[in-house]
């Protein structure tokens, strides 16, 4: 199948570095680029400051570029559709503005918070946030010894992003002849030059205090900060000019909407992008939206400019002129339209139109979880479709002798592949193992390893990817729900339940993968 | 005519590269001084534990598996890039590989076509079927290419530059690097000595990271994590074993930290201070270690074994890689690229670089990394 009829403009959600980033580019690949964000003119983010100039660069070739599109002031309020064909209705200025994207980038600008709470204090003229500190710095001149205490984030603890920020700082201040002390559960430094600047910091006089109790502000006439320094394990109090509160990098607040509206999962902090490797670098669970640097968690500067890249990159493939497979179908007799399919597909790829379920090729990833949920096996994909795997069941069972005779669903991803290399490497595998290939473990139906119980196999093994690896996200999970079920019905036909087994194992794990079929075999010998 | 790329090196960061040129039709020559791909994070273990843990090392495998089976992939193992020239193309000069292994050990790993491939001068320790010798592998060849991607990666720190640890010396104290290999052939954790499980183990952070001493005034990055989860992970399949975990500042491991973090807490011995000495005494057959603890007072702990979390320093070639190539190198001995905008540039046209040649990354980092060298180069052969 061709790809046909994708629109080619590009709609880039957030202004701050990364979006900014990503819409460059974009737009060197000549894609029509909509930049949009919910303030009024366009800032990089705070936490990356020290860039600012190669931000105002890129922004003002940017704004001389033909086919670039600033909006400011914008929300948005509706997204409907798929990878190619996005309906976006937006809010700009008030007013209502309808557009189609073919692809959409999720760049939403960090929001940062002082974590003045966190220590019980509130700001004042000496105590102050890093934003408020970097807007005064400008005026300062010589500190003559002034005290300035930085407090880094304790509870949940800081990141490099952060600790780079506060590390500039002391170093201006100290040029300032200023006195900085920076307190810390630990130094972040796991990033490009930062250990080099924290070096830096400390030559220059600035004292980097290691605690592992919550240092307390006392606000009397001066502010009074006492602290265990853990090092030489002694109380330390610092008289301090200033104290300068941490600013806490959070996902902006619109990111929850975004992922109600497209149906995107976030990790646990709210990020765009769930804690899951086959999301690296600026994929989302959707075809077609990317999330890049402050869309998707706590990134260094290099790293936005690698998503930025990345998005360029990942936008020409999505837009190359290529054949599409047709991996799915519905079969419009069968199907009664019940949604579970469009409830249970972890791509969106799914919408109905006019009663009839619609499946867009280009956004479906074929795990086949739709396929195995369908309650009226209306879904088949082209190749892993029911006949082809329970012929393979047949033959497997009708083609071996070995006892036990274990069939083996198992996830391209992860056990088909682990089984290869236990082969390869002659590890321990049982001649009655015979495998099955599925395209996750989602799509492995209940009526696949009942048939093969039927059949005649002695045991079923489900291999699947580890939870939080799956490239479906939830097909592991689909499969577990699905073995616990028929563990529950094969106990009260009275068939041991532990005919069937599962494992999550790693593609390269292949010796602990022929540990665990040993396991399973020994049980049902 | 179709365009072709040399990619140096085979590790995760040439592999991607590799991959994703040759998924654009480009062909690629990988060129790998090694006598098997996938570089140091093929011997990495899987560290699930009741879920996965993020440091995509099943990615490096997988990419593997796709490089080998993809026809516009030329590869050349055990062999080295000895000249570039540039005219119109780069003519290179390839040769066999100065690297030799010791006669009897011998290295497991994949070749062409996935086939297992055991790198062995001694062939008497009957190696499967179809596997291949270290002997026969190796090319004299001169080759053109468009353009060049340099993904020659890391070294990973030598720790016996750390003398007071006594690696090498005491059988039962092994490195990170070590364990991961161990823990992916055997699924456990065992004492070299003398085979038996380990129940107490130590891990100290920061072994060649973070020292102006070593020259190595950076943090790896990769440390933190690597450990914390292989920590987190031996504590998942047995909840006896006794971790301690010796560290200068304990950085932030993947996305979800703060979880992460809270899971494993209570379950492992935290020291904030790393040893000064490790010392194997005999009579009891324990791994010393001498260290001060937050009151300053010496302590000694004894362990069954002893894990060294060393980091990443750079590679050893790159002073020869940069003559070849014509590249300047960092203070730091990394590779650097053009601008903090361009990350995968180098300062020459049409040379890339990708992965940890330019500082310590991860390994989704590398892969990103070498996914924008792909990026560029295609940019750079008008291809986009």
């Amino acid at each position: 199948m061709k790809k046909t009829n994708l629109n080619p403009n590009i709609l880039i959600i957030g202004g701050g570095a990364s979006g900014i980033f990503s819409a460059y580019k974009v737009s060197n690949y000549n894609f029509p680029v909509w930049i949009i964000d919910q303030k009024e003119g366009f800032n990089i983010d705070p936490c990356f400051k020290e860039y600012q100039s190669y931000y105002e660069k890129i922004l003002k070739k940017l704004k001389n570029t033909h086919n670039v599109f600033f909006l400011e002031n914008a929300e948005i309020i509706k997204i409907k559709g798929t990878a190619g064909n996005f309906k976006v209705n937006l809010s700009v200025n008030g007013k209502v503005q309808k557009h189609i994207f073919g692809s959409i980038v999720i760049a939403t600008p960090y929001k940062l918070e002082p974590i003045f709470e966190e220590f019980n204090i509130s700001p004042s003229d000496n105590i102050l946030a890093l934003s408020e500190l970097e807007e005064k710095i400008k005026d300062f001149e010589d500190l003559n010894g002034q005290v300035f205490v930085f407090l880094t984030k304790f509870e949940d603890e800081s990141n490099p992003v952060s600790f780079r920020r506060i590390l500039l700082n002391a170093l201006e201040l100290s040029n300032l002849k200023a006195k900085v002390y920076i307190i810390a559960k630990n130094v972040k430094v796991a990033a490009s030059g930062l250990e080099e600047l924290a070096y830096e910091v400390r030559k220059r006089g600035a004292i980097i205090i290691k605690t592992a109790q919550k240092p307390q502000v006392a606000v009397e006439d001066v502010v009074k900060v006492s602290v265990v320094d853990s090092v030489i394990n002694e109380k330390v109090e610092i008289l301090a000019n200033y104290v300068v509160v941490e600013e806490e990098i959070l996902p902006n607040n619109s990111n929850q909407f975004l992922s109600e509206i497209l149906s995107l999962h976030t990790d646990k902090t709210g990020f765009l992008q769930t804690n899951n490797v086959r999301r690296v670098p600026v994929y989302t669970n959707r075809k077609g939206i990317f999330v890049a640097g402050s869309g998707s968690g706590i990134k260094p500067f290099y790293q936005v400019v690698m998503d930025s890249i990345n998005v360029a990159y990942e936008i020409r493939s999505l837009f190359k002129d290529e054949e599409i497979s047709d991996i799915i179908s519905v079969d419009d007799n069968k199907c009664v339209c019940c949604l579970t399919c469009y409830r249970v597909c972890p791509h969106g790829a799914i919408s109905w139109d006019h009663e009839k379920i619609v499946i867009s090729p280009l956004a479906c990833e074929g795990c086949g979880i739709c396929a195995a949920e369908c309650p009226m096996n209306a879904i088949q994909l082209k190749i892993y479709s029911d006949e082809d795997i329970k012929s393979q069941i047949y033959e497997a069972i009708s083609s071996t002798r070995a006892r036990p005779l274990i069939i083996g669903f198992f996830c391209k991803n992860s056990a088909y592949e682990a089984f290869k290399g236990a082969k390869k490497f002659g590890y321990d595998i049982p001649l009655g193992l015979k495998p099955i290939k599925v395209p996750c473990a989602g799509k492995i139906d209940v009526d696949y390893i009942l048939e093969a119980l039927v059949q005649g196999a002695d045991g079923v093994l489900i291999g699947a990817c580890h939870n939080g690896n799956c490239k479906s996200e939830k097909g592991n999970i689909f499969a577990s729900y699905r073995i616990e079920e028929i563990k529950k019905f094969l106990s009260s036909i009275g068939i041991n339940p532990d005919k069937v087994y599962m494992i999550n194992v790693a593609s390269n794990m292949s010796k602990e993968f022929s540990l665990k079929v040993k396991e399973l075999k020994e049980k049902l010998l | 005519m179709k365009d072709k790329v040399l990619v140096i090196g085979g590790g995760i960061a040439g592999l991607s590269a590799a991959f994703y040129l040759a998924q654009e039709g480009v062909n690629v020559h990988l060129v790998e001084k090694n006598y098997f791909l996938g570089g140091v994070a093929i011997g990495f273990t899987c560290k699930a534990t009741d879920k996965c843990q993020q440091c995509g090392v099943c990615i490096v495998e997988e990419t593997l598996r796709d490089v080998t089976q993809n026809p516009n992939i030329n590869i050349y193992l055990g062999t080295e890039v000895k000249e570039i020239k540039k005219d119109k193309k780069f003519k290179v000069k390839l040769g066999k590989s100065s690297i030799s292994y010791p006669k009897d050990t011998y290295v497991r790993g994949f070749s062409k076509y996935n086939h297992p491939l055991y790198v062995a001068k001694d062939t008497t320790i009957g190696l499967p079927k179809d596997s291949m010798v270290a002997d026969e592998i190796g090319v004299e060849a001169e080759i053109f290419a468009d353009a060049i991607i340099l993904a020659t990666g890391f070294d990973p720190f030598d720790p016996t530059l750390r003398s007071t640890y006594g690696y090498k010396l005491w059988k039962d104290v092994i490195t990170g690097l070590d364990l991961e290999h161990m823990l992916r052939e055997n699924c456990e954790v065992i004492r070299p000595s003398n085979g038996e499980k380990a129940h107490k183990i130590a891990f100290i952070q920061c072994v060649g990271s973070r020292s102006k001493e070593f020259n190595t005034l950076w943090c790896s990055e990769v440390c933190c994590p690597y450990a914390l989860r292989m920590a987190s992970f031996v504590k998942y399949r047995d909840p006896e074993t006794d971790i301690w975990f010796f560290f200068i500042d304990l950085q932030n491991v993947g996305k979800e930290y703060s979880w992460f973090f809270k899971e494993i807490e209570e379950k492992i011995n935290f020291v904030n201070a790393v040893p000064i000495d490790l010392v194997y005494d005999e009579n009891i057959q324990k791994v010393k270690a001498f260290y001060r603890n937050d009151k300053g007072e010496r302590q000694v702990e004894e362990f069954d074994l002893v894990i060294l979390s060393i980091g990443i320093s750079a590679n050893m070639d790159n002073q020869k890689l940069a003559q070849i190539t014509g590249l300047d190198l960092g203070e730091d001995g990394f590779f650097k690229s053009k601008s903090l905008l361009e990350p995968s540039l180098s300062q020459r046209e049409g040379i890339f670089l990708a992965g940890t040649v330019t500082g310590p990354k991860n390994i989704m980092d590398t892969i990103s990394h070498a996914k924008i060298a792909v990026n560029e180069t295609l940019t750079y052969l008008g291809r986009i």
